[in-house]
């Protein structure tokens, strides 16, 4: 005979495949519980009338039963109370309860607002770098029609005259990298995202010096900030989608944890 | 003080209380134990374990069926311990491992009650042999059902499987068990001779 751990009862669960003898136990233990319909139960006793091995059957089930009912309780060797020193402490007290779920669900939401803040005021930080590069397109645009002016008094054309006139359909890029250049050249460009180019660092000295001359014009329609729009709403939705799973995962741990730790 | 005082005063932290309802349940959780795990000292490891188990849940408690769910906790527990001593089989249970001239569970305190007496001593070591040779998912339903004489619903609550399948499981047991004693002449004997 080998005890329960020297057993493997990984296959207790194919054993509870059905055949035509499980199914006649399965009927014979509702007959003895009485949890037969009336139909089946008189089926099953017109059965038994006729079938000798089904009567041994029945009757040695119905013996079974009647000797486990009287197998009775073991007494305990001993006392299982639990004395206070090795009593451990009840989980699921209220009010570490509480702190344990509204503890977790705002360490989610610290989380996600550390997540996102910086992002955001990243993102606050670009568009105002945007807008100041704006600025300095419009200033260089400003600067450009100035020396177109000056240039057309001497009625010698340059290149550096000729770049800005391409400006509003090369786009600021073009007119940004033909300006820059010419007025610092040693000045790297600033890394821009999402295509801003070195036109945010043309305000360099030669040409605010000169802006402050030229008369600025309205700057016209850049398309690049158009192109802008549509990436950063992706990226802005992504980290929206991110901070709800964060805070999703959050309570999903939480509940895990409870249930295991409250329903064992 | 009746059962749903002890177990809201242990809800709320008494550990006298929950000592109470210990010293009123610890036979049926030690019972379970030991059918279960076949030892003694195991099933003593096993059912300390439970109650303390039970102590640092109590609070997560709900309903009126306070027996099925201590018996869920026990049952839980054996399950664990069971599967650590087939990790980590030590040399004291294999010392102490089954003797085939004698039963590995030790008869029941003839004080419980008369009915104990009423089951013929060689039917009950057969008896308790034959529930050692079941699957164990097996063994716990039958005897939660028979032996502890709990419901199919509380069977159903204490090992956390559905109706239908603690009814087939149940079927399946008593089917083995009457199969094994019929195949050792035990219950033919058993029959023949009057219970004492």
């Amino acid at each position: 005979m080998r005890l329960p751990w020297q057993r493997d009862d990984r296959d207790s669960e194919a054993d509870l495949a059905r055949t035509p003898l499980t199914e006649r136990d399965d009927r014979l233990s509702d007959y003895l519980d009485g949890l037969m319909a009336q139909g089946d139960r008189r089926a099953l006793e017109t059965d038994l009338e006729r079938d000798a091995d089904l009567r041994a059957a029945l009757e040695g089930m119905r013996a079974v039963k009647a000797s486990m009912g009287m197998l009775g309780l073991t007494r305990a060797p001993r006392s299982f109370a639990l004395s206070p020193a090795t009593a451990p402490r009840p989980a699921g007290a209220p009010r570490m309860e509480l702190f344990a779920r509204f503890g977790a669900v705002a360490a989610a939401l610290v989380l996600t607002v550390v997540t996102l803040v910086p992002t955001m005021t990243g993102q606050v930080a670009q568009e105002s770098m945007m807008r100041s590069s704006d600025t300095s397109a419009t200033s260089s645009q400003a600067d450009s029609s100035a020396e177109k002016r000056a240039a057309e008094a001497p009625a010698a054309g340059g290149s550096r005259a000729a770049a800005p006139a391409q400006a509003p359909e090369g786009g600021p890029a073009a007119g940004g990298a033909l300006a820059a250049p010419a007025a610092a050249p040693a000045a790297p460009a600033a890394p821009q995202p999402f295509g801003t180019t070195a036109a945010s660092s043309a305000p360099s000295e030669g040409a605010g010096t000169q802006s402050a001359l030229a008369t600025p014009e309205p700057a016209p329609l850049r398309p690049v900030e158009l192109s802008r729009a549509e990436p950063r709403g992706v990226l802005w939705y992504a980290q929206i989608v991110l901070a709800g799973l964060t805070v999703g995962l959050g309570l999903a741990a939480v509940g895990l944890f409870a249930r295991r730790q409250f329903l064992q | 003080m009746d059962l749903q005082q002890l177990i809201r005063d242990a809800q709320g932290g008494d550990l006298e209380s929950f000592n109470r309802l210990v010293l009123l349940h610890q036979d049926q959780v030690f019972s379970l134990a030991l059918r279960f795990m076949g030892q003694r000292a195991p099933a003593e490891d096993a059912t300390q374990e439970a109650f303390l188990r039970a102590f640092r849940a109590i609070r997560s408690f709900r309903g009126e069926h306070f027996r099925a769910w201590l018996l869920s906790i026990t049952a839980n527990t054996c399950r664990d311990e069971l599967r650590r001593l087939r990790r980590r089989p030590t040399r004291s249970l294999d010392a102490a491992g089954p003797d085939e001239d004698a039963p590995a569970l030790d008869p029941p305190d003839p004080g419980l009650g008369p009915e104990s007496l009423a089951l013929n001593a060689e039917l009950r070591v057969a008896l308790e042999r034959a529930l050692l040779q079941l699957p164990e998912e097996w063994r716990l339903v039958v005897v939660l059902a028979d032996v502890h004489g709990l419901s199919y619903e509380d069977v159903a609550v204490a090992v956390g499987l559905p109706l239908g399948t603690v009814k087939s499981r149940l079927s399946r047991a008593r089917g083995r068990l009457r199969d094994i004693l019929v195949a050792t002449g035990e219950l033919a004997r058993a029959a023949q001779r009057p219970t004492s």
